[in-house]
C-alpha cells in the first residue's frame, strides 16, 4: 500500500486567556506562596481551585481562606505514553485533597521510582500526604507550585 | 413537578458507515457524502427529500476551522436545513430525532465523521496526537499546565475503582480479552486477533494502572443515519428500527471529582431521560442487547449499572466488542447504533436495545453522554 498523500499545515497562536477577579486572586495569591480557597455561602464548601460561584447553589462565592499548602493524594496515574509536546514520561499526575478544601487540585507529583511499573501503587498509598513545592521564580500562574511531594 | 408530553417514535430507515481504518486517505467532505450518500441510498431517499442534517465532527482534530462550509453539501445540507455539532454523533442521533419526533421535519439525517489529520505509522503515534488534543481541551489555567489528558484521567478513574471497588487489574484484562476477542470475529475489527488476559496484562503501560490493550484501537470513518415520521417510514424500504426515547447528559469539571468517584452519573442521568421518553419502566427485564462505550475496561460495570443493565449476559453486552475492538472518535455514537440494529435484524423476535455513547476528548471529566432506545419492528 503507498502512503497517503498529505500536506503539512501548522498553525502557531498565542492565547492571553483572561482570568477574571477570582483566577486572578488566587494566582496573585501563587506569586506569594500562598494557596487561596473560597467558599459558597449557602453549601459551605470550600473550593481550590476557587470558583466565581458555586455551581450546586448557584449564588456568587463570598470568603475567602489561605489553605496549608498540604493535603492527602486522593488518586494519581503514572502516564508511561504521553501526547506530544508534553512532558517526556514517565511522570505522575494526581488529584490532591488540601487540607480544609472539598475538591480535588490536579497536580504533577514526584517522588515515585518508576523503575518497577509494578510498585507504584505502593509507593503512594491512598491518602499519602503530600506538600507544595514553590517554583523558585513566581509568576501568577498553577506551575508557581512547581510540584507535590510526598510530605512524610 | 409538571408533566410533559411523551415525544413519538422515530424510525430508522437508512444506516451506513465507511469503512472503519486506522487512516483514509480521504477528504473530510468525501467521507461524511460516502456515509450520508449509502444511507440514503438504502432507503431509496434522496437528498432533496432530507429536511435537516445534523453532523458531529471536531475541528481541532480535524485541522480545520468553522468547518461547515466544507461538510454541509456533503450532509445533505446544502439549501436546506443543516448545523454542525462539536460532539459525539450519538447526540446528532438524538437532535436529529427530536426534530422528526417534534414533526418539524419528515426526514432527518445524522452523520458523524472522525478523521485527525496526522500522518502516524502507529497506533502509539495516533494517540499520542489525541492525547495532545486531548490536553488543549482541558481548562487553560489549571488543569492544562499540569498535563492533565483523556488517558490521565482513564487511568486515575481506574486506579481509584481498583481501590475502591475492589475489582482487579486481573478483572479489567479479562474485560478487556473477552471484547477484544468478540470485536476480532465483528463485522468491523479494529483489532482482527483474538487475545488472552494474560496477553492484556503483558502489553505496554499507558496510563497506570491501565495497560495498551485496555484502551480502544483508534479508527477513523464516518457513519450516518436517515431517521423518517412513522407516516414517512410507512412508505420507505431500507431498514426496520424505532428509536423510542433518547437521552443527553453531560459532566463536570476535575474538582468537583465526580469523574473519579461516581464516573457513572453522566450516563445515569442520560439513561433516566430516554427510558422516560421510551416508557421503559424496568430496563433489567425488557431490554436485550445494549451496545456501550467503555473506553476502558474500568468503566464497564458503572456504565453498566447506569443503565440498569448489569444483569445482562456478558454476550448480550457489546456483542460488538464495543470501544475495545476500535473507536472511531465522534463517528462512534452512530457506529454503536448501527452494530445495535444490525443486531437486531439477526434476532427473533425483534427484541429491544440501548445504545450508549461518549465522547472521549477528556476522558470522564466533562463527559458527554447520551443513550438511545431502539426496537426492532
Amino acid at each position: 500500500m503507498t502512503s497517503p498523500l498529505t500536506q503539512t499545515v501548522h498553525w502557531d497562536l498565542t492565547y492571553d486567556v483572561h482570568l477574571g477577579s477570582t483566577w486572578g486572586r488566587f494566582m496573585q495569591g501563587l506569586r506569594e506562596q500562598k494557596i487561596l480557597a473560597n467558599s459558597c455561602p449557602e453549601c459551605s464548601r470550600t473550593f481550590v481551585p476557587p470558583q466565581a460561584y458555586c455551581e450546586a447553589c448557584f449564588v456568587r462565592t463570598q470568603e475567602w481562606t489561605e489553605l496549608p499548602a498540604e493535603g492527602d493524594l486522593e488518586v494519581f496515574t503514572v502516564v508511561w505514553q504521553g501526547f506530544t509536546g508534553g512532558p517526556t514520561p514517565p511522570y505522575a499526575v494526581g488529584g490532591i485533597r488540601l487540607a480544609g478544601a472539598d475538591t480535588l487540585l490536579m497536580h504533577v507529583v514526584t517522588g515515585l521510582d518508576f523503575t518497577d511499573p509494578a510498585t507504584v501503587r505502593e509507593q503512594l498509598p491512598h491518602g499519602s500526604r503530600v506538600r507544595a513545592v514553590w517554583a523558585a521564580e513566581r509568576t501568577g500562574q498553577i506551575l508557581d507550585i512547581s510540584h507535590f511531594e510526598p510530605a512524610g | 413537578m409538571p408533566t410533559r408530553a411523551r415525544p413519538g417514535p422515530v424510525h430508522v430507515v437508512g444506516l451506513s458507515c465507511t469503512p472503519l481504518l486506522p487512516e483514509q486517505d480521504a477528504v473530510l467532505d468525501e467521507l461524511v457524502f460516502d456515509a450520508v450518500s449509502a444511507a440514503l441510498s438504502e432507503c431509496a431517499l434522496r437528498k432533496a427529500d432530507v429536511g435537516l442534517s445534523v453532523l458531529a465532527s471536531m475541528d481541532v482534530p480535524d485541522g480545520r476551522s468553522i468547518s461547515s462550509g466544507l461538510t454541509t453539501a456533503a450532509a445533505a445540507g446544502y439549501l436546506s436545513d443543516s448545523y454542525r455539532l462539536e460532539a459525539d454523533s450519538g447526540s446528532a442521533v438524538a437532535a436529529a430525532a427530536q426534530a422528526v419526533a417534534a414533526g418539524d421535519v419528515e426526514v432527518a439525517v445524522a452523520v458523524g465523521v472522525h478523521n485527525p489529520e496526522h500522518h502516524a505509522t502507529d497506533d502509539a503515534g495516533r494517540r499520542a496526537f489525541l492525547e495532545q488534543l486531548s490536553n488543549l481541551a482541558f481548562e487553560p489555567a489549571f488543569d492544562r499546565p499540569v498535563g492533565m489528558t483523556a488517558q490521565a484521567v482513564y487511568g486515575m478513574q481506574a486506579a481509584h475503582a481498583i481501590r475502591a471497588s475492589g475489582v482487579t487489574l486481573q478483572d479489567l484484562a479479562e474485560l478487556s480479552a473477552a471484547a477484544i476477542t468478540r470485536g476480532a470475529a465483528g463485522r468491523r475489527p479494529g483489532r482482527r486477533s483474538p487475545v488472552t488476559a494474560a496477553e492484556v496484562l503483558a502489553s505496554a503501560p499507558v496510563a497506570w494502572p491501565l495497560l495498551d490493550l485496555m484502551f480502544p484501537a483508534p479508527l477513523t470513518g464516518a457513519a450516518a443515519v436517515v431517521l423518517a415520521s412513522p407516516a414517512r417510514a410507512a412508505r420507505l424500504l431500507g431498514r426496520s428500527a424505532v428509536v423510542t426515547g433518547t437521552g443527553q447528559a453531560t459532566g463536570d469539571h476535575t474538582w468537583t471529582g465526580d469523574w473519579l468517584t461516581r464516573p457513572e452519573a453522566t450516563t445515569a442521568r442520560a439513561a433516566a431521560d430516554a427510558y422516560r421518553n421510551a416508557a421503559l419502566t424496568d430496563p433489567a427485564s425488557s431490554v436485550d442487547v445494549v451496545e456501550l462505550s467503555a473506553p476502558t475496561p474500568a468503566l464497564h460495570g458503572p456504565y453498566l449499572r447506569a443503565l440498569g443493565l448489569s444483569g445482562l449476559p456478558p454476550a448480550r453486552v457489546s456483542p460488538s466488542g464495543g470501544l475495545a475492538g476500535g473507536h472511531a472518535g465522534l463517528a462512534n455514537g452512530i457506529v454503536r447504533l448501527l452494530e445495535a440494529v444490525e443486531w437486531l435484524e439477526t434476532h427473533e423476535p425483534r427484541g429491544r436495545a440501548v445504545v450508549h455513547s461518549v465522547d472521549t476528548v477528556t476522558g470522564t471529566v466533562s463527559e458527554e453522554a447520551t443513550v438511545a432506545v431502539v426496537e426492532g419492528v
